[in-house]
């Protein structure tokens, strides 16, 4: 059977040639991009038989735990087209076994396959260095290529099992972006040269700990070996443990696919009406409890809601790996947490879409969109800057610098809601619709979003000028400019709110058809 | 099955027992819904070309007419959605597109293919829907209880929208329409996905609100039911409308559908398909 199969893979891969020219252009270039690579990476692996050993092993083993972890991740995340998924053999009762056994190595033929088995053998080269060494890394090929294909079969597998159902796939791709923001440092640890020593102690303890874990087990094995330890039986009894679990984890799961059809979606079911049962019964009280539900409930707001804490967390471990002391780097999240909060509301009706049609419908005050819509933000971004002021002072060892701190927060956050409250109205541009992903840009956006998205920032920052630069004076050392950022924070936030949904809601009002038919293209 | 509790205000009532069938004339009954000349371009496409429709007060109207024929782009523009290029749309004697704010109180919408705030459960989008229409807390409550019973959506007020199948979502939208009360109801498509039994049903709540003084305007596809239900029609082609009046009128001794058929163009004839009778193998 696993002839069969894998002669069917080939067949489906051919059978992608026989489609429009354009398409197959399309397909050759991929194919070239993807040899292109797979040449470069086997270039690179062999030419490191001459580099010292802690750089040809934190670049295979780095890279390789990275190999595998896409493997597992991309499938999820991207949702391949899944033309070996166990479900499409249900109807011909097939042996199970024997089924996991050829959709796995059926699953070896294909683009990413081949390239991943090409580079693996590309590193027996890099570990020649002795016999035994070269030896093990050939041994380690199969087991990577194993490791892999099955990781990526699993992962597909069970995400077309699991996540049919729409607020599983929410879930999911919110627990992505958070484990990619927080691998963020990593991969900017791993790219920056600049940060020089620090950065290299840091991979080297990275990939000192992926080289026990099954992501780089099977990569360290040779690695130790060429370096003489008996380290690498261990790790190499580690990557084979892998295998051997992913294997019986595949046949339990072709096993499970084969009689089932898919998950029903249990409907979430909400007892009473929420937050519109908590806030003011009028159409601005409607729209804060509407809006505060969706920051809640909806995975686009919440990508925002979990990425704008998380950013200013990323940018002080970066920054403290780079060496900025620590009185300087407690002055960064606040401003950057407003910063951010402040400007993510400048596209706030795109991600209603056509909804927002009843607002229209309704006739709805220009002035009560602008504020209900607000009022999330409002609510818990106000008290949590001035908090976290109050904390980044102390930690800063200077309490006065509380004072410039909330005065440079609130005067962003205030002026981009002002700002965006026009803007949004004015020239809401495309963005993921309700229910789709959150990365799943749109096509139509064009120049318009970057445009919009990068004027609106640096308006920003000059409107909060006054206030930005008597806090840099405050943070030299007078006090005088601590309490006049404070002061010209406040008033110049207030004023650019006031003005912005005023006149913001003058627009919506004006231009309600318009923000619909723009939504209708969208 | 409980009758819909609709509310209603004590003027209407009166308003349709004046019946005379002359629209515009003094002593008839008041026209709830005038358009007059109401044009729309999409670049060089004319949508709509110069409709003028009279709907009196308290009666239902079906408009009819081809896929693409400017029902939707009509109906739109008559709610204030859509911004026409030219003519007047007078709702209960308030030009929508001089005086929107007072005009779109007394019209309920229900739109087709456009969303829904569906990340809020049906009870919620009720209340989000009436507190938008200026209704109290108090009432919204009230009128949700009767709306969620007369659509026989009991089960189904505390599960997000997004969850709903496409015939409870249309029903959802249906009430959520209704809840101001409005003196005019403009409903695109309202049967359509929706099963007989609940289509009976919410043409039984129309009937009541239309004899309590309301007045219907529905697009649909359903000739049958648009000759059962509706008291007047108006078909649409190309943009203009070709026939309207009551629907006995309109339907000249035929019935609807073939009387349809025949002013858009009449029936294709289906030759040329002889491959489709020898079948793969």
């Amino acid at each position: 059977m696993t002839a069969v199969l894998v002669r069917l893979k080939l067949r489906l891969l051919v059978g992608q040639f026989r489609r429009s020219p354009w398409q197959v252009v399309g397909l050759v270039l991929a194919l070239l991009y993807g040899a292109g690579i797979t040449l470069m990476l086997v270039v690179t692996l062999v030419a490191l038989r001459l580099a010292p050993a802690p750089i040809s092993e934190a670049v295979v083993i780095g890279g390789g735990s990275l190999a595998v972890l896409a493997f597992l991740i991309v499938p999820i995340f991207v949702g391949i087209d899944d033309t070996l998924d166990p479900r499409r053999f249900a109807l011909f009762g097939l042996d199970r076994t024997r089924l996991a056994i050829g959709l796995a190595v059926a699953g070896v033929v294909g683009v990413p396959g081949l390239a991943l088995l090409l580079v693996a053998f590309a590193t027996v080269a890099t570990w020649s260095r002795s016999p035994l060494a070269a030896l093990v890394a050939l041994v380690s090929v199969p087991i990577i290529v194993l490791t892999c294909v099955l990781l990526s079969r699993i992962a597909a597998t069970s995400a077309g099992l699991l996540l049919s159902t729409r607020r599983s796939r929410e879930t999911v791709a919110a627990v992505l972006v958070i484990g990619i923001s927080l691998l963020a440092p990593l991969v900017v640890v791993l790219t920056n040269l600049e940060l020089g020593r620090r950065a290299l102690t840091a991979i080297g303890s990275v990939v000192a700990v992926l080289a026990w874990t099954p992501l780089g087990a099977a990569w360290a094995a040779p690695a130790s070996v060429a370096s003489g330890s008996a380290a690498g039986a261990l790790q190499l009894l580690i990557a084979v443990v892998t295998v051997v679990v992913l294997g019986l984890v595949w046949r339990a799961l072709v096993g499970v696919a084969l009689v089932s059809s898919g998950r029903q979606a249990k409907p979430q079911t909400l007892a009473g009406i929420g937050w519109f049962g908590r806030l003011p019964a009028s159409p601005r009280g409607a729209i804060a409890a509407r809006a505060t539900s969706y920051w809640a409930r909806d995975v686009r707001y919440r990508v925002s809601a979990i990425s704008i804490p998380v950013t200013p967390i990323v940018l002080v471990l970066v920054l403290g790996l780079a060496g900025v002391d620590r009185p300087v780097l407690a002055l960064i999240p606040v401003p950057v947490v407003a910063l951010f909060l402040g400007w993510a509301t400048h596209n706030d009706i795109a991600y209603d879409h056509t909804a927002i049609w009843l607002h229209v419908a309704a006739g709805v005050r220009g002035v009560d969109d602008r504020l209900g819509r607000l009022a999330p933000v409002l609510v818990v971004g106000l008290p949590l800057l001035v908090a976290g002021s109050f904390v980044s002072a102390a930690v800063a060892g200077r309490l006065l610098l509380a004072a410039p701190l909330i005065g440079v927060a609130v005067c962003l956050l205030l002026v981009g809601m002002g700002i965006g409250g026009v803007s949004s109205a004015l020239m809401p541009y495309p963005v993921p619709r309700p229910g789709s992903s959150p990365f799943q840009q749109p096509n139509s956006t064009g120049g318009l979003a970057a445009v919009v998205q990068s004027v609106l920032f640096l308006l920003q920052l000059v409107l909060s000028a006054p206030a930005i630069v008597l806090g840099l004076l405050a943070v030299q050392g007078s006090t005088a400019a601590a309490w006049g950022s404070l002061a010209a924070g406040l008033v110049v936030g207030a004023l650019v709110l006031r003005l912005g949904t005023a006149w913001g809601g003058r627009v919506f009002e004006r231009r309600g058809p318009e923000i619909l038919a723009a939504a209708l293209r969208a | 099955m409980t009758a819909p509790e609709l509310p209603q205000s004590s003027t209407r009532s009166g308003e349709r027992a004046a019946g005379s069938d002359a629209a515009g004339e003094p002593d008839g009954p008041e026209v709830v819904l005038a358009i007059e000349g109401l044009t729309k371009r999409f670049g060089d496409t004319v949508a709509v070309d110069a409709i003028d429709l009279a709907v009196e007060a308290g009666s239902f109207t079906g408009i009819v007419g081809p896929n693409g024929a400017g029902k939707t782009t009509t109906l739109s523009m008559v709610t204030g959605l859509l911004r026409p290029d030219g003519g007047r749309v007078l709702v209960h004697g308030i030009d929508v597109w001089a005086e929107p704010d007072r005009a779109k109180r007394a019209i309920g919408v229900l739109p087709d293919a456009l969303r829904l705030f569906d990340r809020l459960s049906g009870a919620q989008l009720l209340h989000y829907s009436g507190v938008l229409r200026g209704l109290d807390a108090a009432t919204v409550r009230q009128r949700t209880a009767d709306l969620v019973s007369a659509f026989g959506l009991e089960d189904a007020t505390g599960r997000l929208v997004a969850d709903y199948s496409a015939g409870m979502t249309k029903k959802i939208a249906l009430a959520a329409a209704m809840i101001h009360s409005p003196r005019l109801l403009v409903l695109d498509e309202p049967f359509e996905s929706v099963d007989p039994v609940s289509a009976a049903n919410i043409v039984e709540i129309l009937q009541r609100y239309v004899a309590a003084g309301g007045t219907v305007v529905l697009s649909s596809h359903g000739m049958d039911l648009i000759q059962r239900v509706c008291d007047h029609v108006a078909v649409i082609v190309g943009g203009r409308v070709l026939a309207q009046g009551t629907t006995d009128e309109v339907r000249a001794g035929e019935s609807l559908e073939e009387r349809f058929v025949a002013l858009a163009g009449g029936r294709r004839a289906a030759a040329g398909m002889e491959w489709l009778h020898s079948f793969t193998e």
